[in-house]
């Protein structure tokens, strides 16, 4: 069954958390990702580790796009199935 | 733009002897066709597997004997070689950056194959050729850089144009490209796939296959293409473990570091193969008169 984007948004909350090393407060989807102190690496491993837990692929080409957290969760939403 | 000559060396001069301990008795340093199932065709072997890629080549680049072959990237010779001896090409003429592959192929003495150290953007004929045969030299053109801005495509579109100019019409040029298909995810994959890409190929970088199929026009049209990933995974699983049978004679002449960063790299390469983060395309191409 497909998540909420208040699901998605604390799902990558948990596992910015978990693979960044870093707590995070008050991240909304307005939230520049790289303004958290992640890099492209970081952002690489969070899309990865979203995509197994939700078992979704975003495409390559979407990623250099993604700039902020409604970015996101706007590509993880497009991909979940119905 | 592209690689240059240092860094061309660097991805293949550590040794024209090294080389020679893991790859096939010919030193094809590229990909080989262990399965043809159109033909029920299958061997575990590489040097058939290598003989198989060449043959490929020597059908897609429409050779026969009076025909003037230009291989580009030409590595130690192998394709030179095999279609001057096995298949009678009288005029073989091969063009490398690395002065260490150039010194093999003058040392094979073959009739009627010759080779100069030379980048394709300098190379100048003195005559047109009759048929291309370039095999994973594509991924030295461009620097990831390049294609990180965009610029990649008209460095390709350059190439083709001049093969093109290089060529008499009626041409064929059979390709052999590597192809990156997906980005990796997680750290340590990200850090190998860097690692054979900054320290063993420093300044390349593999294609997207829509990269040929836009770079191609207006010159070449694609008559065939075909991707065989899990072939070039078989190539580097038996590269590995040859490299890995030779352990001690490596570490012995060439030290430790070598052994180890040849270890990750081909291990890296059948994984990323396994993965669907790398595959490799080969392409049949006609000259646009």
């Amino acid at each position: 069954m497909a998540r909420s984007r208040q699901d998605l948004l604390a799902l990558f909350q948990t596992t910015a958390t978990e693979i960044v090393e870093k707590e995070f407060k008050s991240i909304t989807e307005s939230t520049v990702i790289s303004e958290l102190g992640i890099d492209s690496l970081g952002m690489l491993e969070i899309v990865g580790s979203m995509e197994r837990q939700l078992k979704i692929q975003i495409p390559d080409e979407m990623l250099a796009g993604i700039q902020t957290v409604k970015d996101l969760v706007d590509a993880v939403e497009k991909r979940q199935p119905e | 733009m592209g690689s240059t000559q240092a860094e061309v060396e660097v991805s293949y001069d550590v040794s024209n002897e090294f080389f020679r301990l893991w790859l096939d008795e010919r030193m094809n340093y590229t990909c080989g066709i262990f399965d043809e199932p159109s033909e029920n065709w299958h061997t575990d072997n590489l040097e058939e597997a290598q003989v198989r890629k060449l043959d490929w080549h020597h059908k897609s680049a429409r050779l026969s004997p009076e025909k003037r072959l230009l291989d580009i990237g030409c590595g130690w010779g192998a394709d030179l070689e095999y279609q001057a001896v096995n298949k009678g090409v009288k005029e073989c003429h091969g063009i490398t950056l690395s002065r260490a592959q150039h010194a093999e192929i003058m040392a094979r003495k073959i009739p009627g194959v010759t080779a100069s150290v030379c980048s394709y953007v300098d190379y100048k004929p003195a005559q047109k050729f009759d048929a291309v045969i370039s095999i994973c030299m594509m991924e030295h053109i461009a620097r990831p850089e390049d294609a990180r801005s965009g610029k990649h495509i008209e460095l390709y579109r350059r190439y083709f144009q001049l093969a093109h100019e290089w060529t008499n019409p009626g041409s064929y040029f059979s390709l052999q490209t590597i192809l990156r298909n997906r980005f990796p995810r997680t750290r340590k994959e990200i850090q190998d796939i860097g690692f054979c890409t900054y320290k063993i190929f420093p300044g390349g970088i593999s294609l997207r296959l829509e990269d040929v199929v836009m770079a191609v026009n207006p010159y070449w049209e694609i008559m065939e293409v075909k991707t065989r990933r899990t072939d070039y995974q078989k190539t580097c699983q038996h590269w590995l473990d040859r490299m890995k049978d030779h352990k001690s004679l490596i570490v012995s002449k060439w030290g430790q570091q070598v052994f180890d960063d040849y270890d990750r790299y081909l291990s890296t390469c059948v994984y990323a193969f396994d993965k669907h983060y790398q595959s490799l395309a080969m392409y049949q191409l006609r000259r646009i008169d």
